[in-house]
């Protein structure tokens, strides 16, 4: 069997972490954390994870421009992000997808939902 | 110069001979002119220099030969001295056309030796009459050039006022702009504030119900802690949402009464215990500062809200002052917290509606941006001041001017 899938759960509210950690884990998949925008783009290099779930309003560098260096640096390019967000706008969506997610998830969210995304983005990789 | 009455009568004859020019002076003396005599060119000039600037000369009797420079050079000069001067020419028959050149060089008129007195008399009240007239003019012309300056100043004062109006009113639509970005700022950041609790409710609810079976009683439980939290953040998210509306809406409803800061301090202090392990709030309400008249309920909040901002943004460990002291007319509290600072540029801006500092949002700090609005409306409410100092790593000072209302307790008869 592969190694399990690594999943970045970039978000400063700890409890969301937990949350998707909680459910993430069950069903296979490796959790890493990063508490901000900064953070997050430094471990999508040294992790490498699979996917990337990511907040948008966090402290240091938000959701749109981590997306955005995570998109433009070759070594990173690839990982699919998936842009969480309780701001749910058409304008706010556009942003997320010019910065390069691959979808965006609107809190809140049902948790069986975002595993199914997860599940389908690392089938498909986009 | 006076150029009213009287002094449209100063004469000065130049004439080298004396019998004439004596005679003439006293023959216009007589007249009631003011009349000088001098013999040369060099003389006359020199006396139309020495009067002082815009003395008023109503007319230079001229001979046209003088001993020492010809006639038609000393009006020429005197011109030059003072342009308003009326210059008559005396000439003899032979320096007719001399005369008759002096006329273009703006000589009033030309008068041809021998004159008879009434003739001389004649010319000079004319002359008076036209350099009264031309007085005149220049007097009016100066008072309109004033009056013109003065209108123009007040065109320039009014056309200030108006760019200073002007201004204001961008300053004031750009504030009605921001209060109005700020206000759907607020709705979309109340609904991320809203919806990151019930985020997290929703999906630990969900997570319990799908994975029922599997949990162990230590996930439930912590599971079942972590949405009870939430849900009490939620709670508070919607009072002060509340109070803010009432606020907004109602203004603030006062009740006076007489009472001690020092136990209200303690348990307010005593509310706030939940709120952090390890920041401490010492409390310092010297004896001549406990007693004060005001609304208990709404100091009460005032100092729920500042303090409970200076916990929350102390590190742990830090201390939190509240100290009192007697004030004229008041109590001022002030409450210390050992937190990072407010920079300069954002002091007034944090008792802004839904204004919250970057630094906070970014440190995750829980609020509605609501907590100062509301703690300075309140202030404001009481007739109180709410001052902050700041320095940048050392923490911030809120200081709280609470005016002591003993005077309304009496007018409203006690109430």
């Amino acid at each position: 069997m592969a190694a399990a899938k690594k999943i970045l759960v970039v978000d400063d509210e700890k409890f969301l972490v937990e949350l998707l950690a909680v459910n993430l884990a069950p069903e296979g998949f490796a959790v890493v954390a990063a508490p901000d925008g900064e953070s997050g783009v430094e471990k999508s290099l040294s992790e490498s994870p699979d996917l990337i779930l990511m907040d948008l309003r966090m402290p240091r560098m938000d959701g749109y421009e981590a997306c955005r260096r995570i998109k433009s640096d070759p070594k990173t390019r690839h990982i699919p992000v998936l842009l969480i967000s309780a701001h749910s706008q058409r304008d706010d969506i556009k942003k997320g997808i010019e910065a390069g997610a691959a979808d965006y998830i609107r809190k809140p969210f049902d948790v069986a939902r975002v595993i199914e995304t997860v599940k389908k983005f690392l089938k498909n990789p986009a | 110069m006076t150029a009213e009455g009287g002094d449209y009568n100063r004469l000065l004859i130049i004439d080298d001979d004396p019998a004439l020019g004596k005679t003439l002076q006293i023959l216009l003396r007589r007249a009631g002119f003011q009349v000088e005599w001098v013999a040369t060119g060099g003389e006359g000039i020199r006396f139309i220099e020495s009067r002082a600037p815009g003395e008023f000369l109503t007319g230079i009797l001229i001979d046209v030969r003088l001993p020492d420079m010809n006639g038609l050079e000393v009006l020429r000069t005197a011109k030059k001295i003072n342009p308003d001067a009326g210059a008559i020419m005396m000439t003899g028959h032979a320096d007719l056309e001399t005369a008759l050149g002096a006329l273009n060089e703006g000589a009033f008129a030309y008068i041809q030796k021998p004159y008879s007195p009434a003739e001389v008399q004649s010319v000079i009240l004319r002359l008076a009459e036209k350099q009264k007239l031309l007085h005149e003019n220049r007097r009016l012309l100066q008072k309109l050039t004033e009056v013109n300056a003065e209108l123009e100043s007040r065109v320039q004062e009014r056309t200030k006022d108006l760019q200073a109006a002007n201004l204001k009113l961008a300053a004031t639509i750009e504030r009605l702009q921001e209060a109005g970005a700020a206000k759907s700022d607020f709705i979309s950041m109340i609904s991320h504030e809203l919806r990151t609790p019930l985020t997290v409710m929703i999906g630990f609810t969900r997570t319990c119900v799908l994975q029922f079976e599997k949990l162990g009683k230590a996930d439930l439980l912590h599971y079942l802690e972590i949405i009870e939290a939430q849900g009490q953040i939620l709670n508070r998210l919607i009072e002060s949402i509340l109070d803010f509306s009432v606020i907004q809406r109602k203004g603030v409803e006062l009740r006076y009464e007489k009472f001690d800061l020092q136990s209200l301090a303690a348990s307010v202090v005593e509310g706030l215990s939940h709120m952090k392990d390890g920041a401490r709030i010492e409390t310092l309400v010297p004896d001549e500062a406990r007693e004060i008249v005001s609304d208990r309920e709404r100091v009460r909040q005032i100092l729920t809200n500042l303090l409970a901002n200076a916990v929350k943004y102390s590190p742990s460990g830090k201390e939190v002052a509240l100290s009192c002291r007697r004030a004229e007319a008041g109590v001022e509290i002030s409450v210390k917290d050992g937190g990072p600072g407010i920079p300069e540029d954002i002091r007034e801006k944090i008792f802004e509606p839904f204004y919250r500092a970057k630094d906070a949002i970014a440190m995750k700090t829980p609020g509605t941006g609501l907590g100062l609005t509301i703690t300075k409306a309140l202030v404001d409410a009481l007739g109180g001041k709410l001052g902050l100092e700041s320095e940048m790593g050392s923490g911030s000072t809120f200081i709280f001017f609470c005016p002591d209302q003993a005077g309304k307790l009496k007018e409203d008869g006690g109430r």
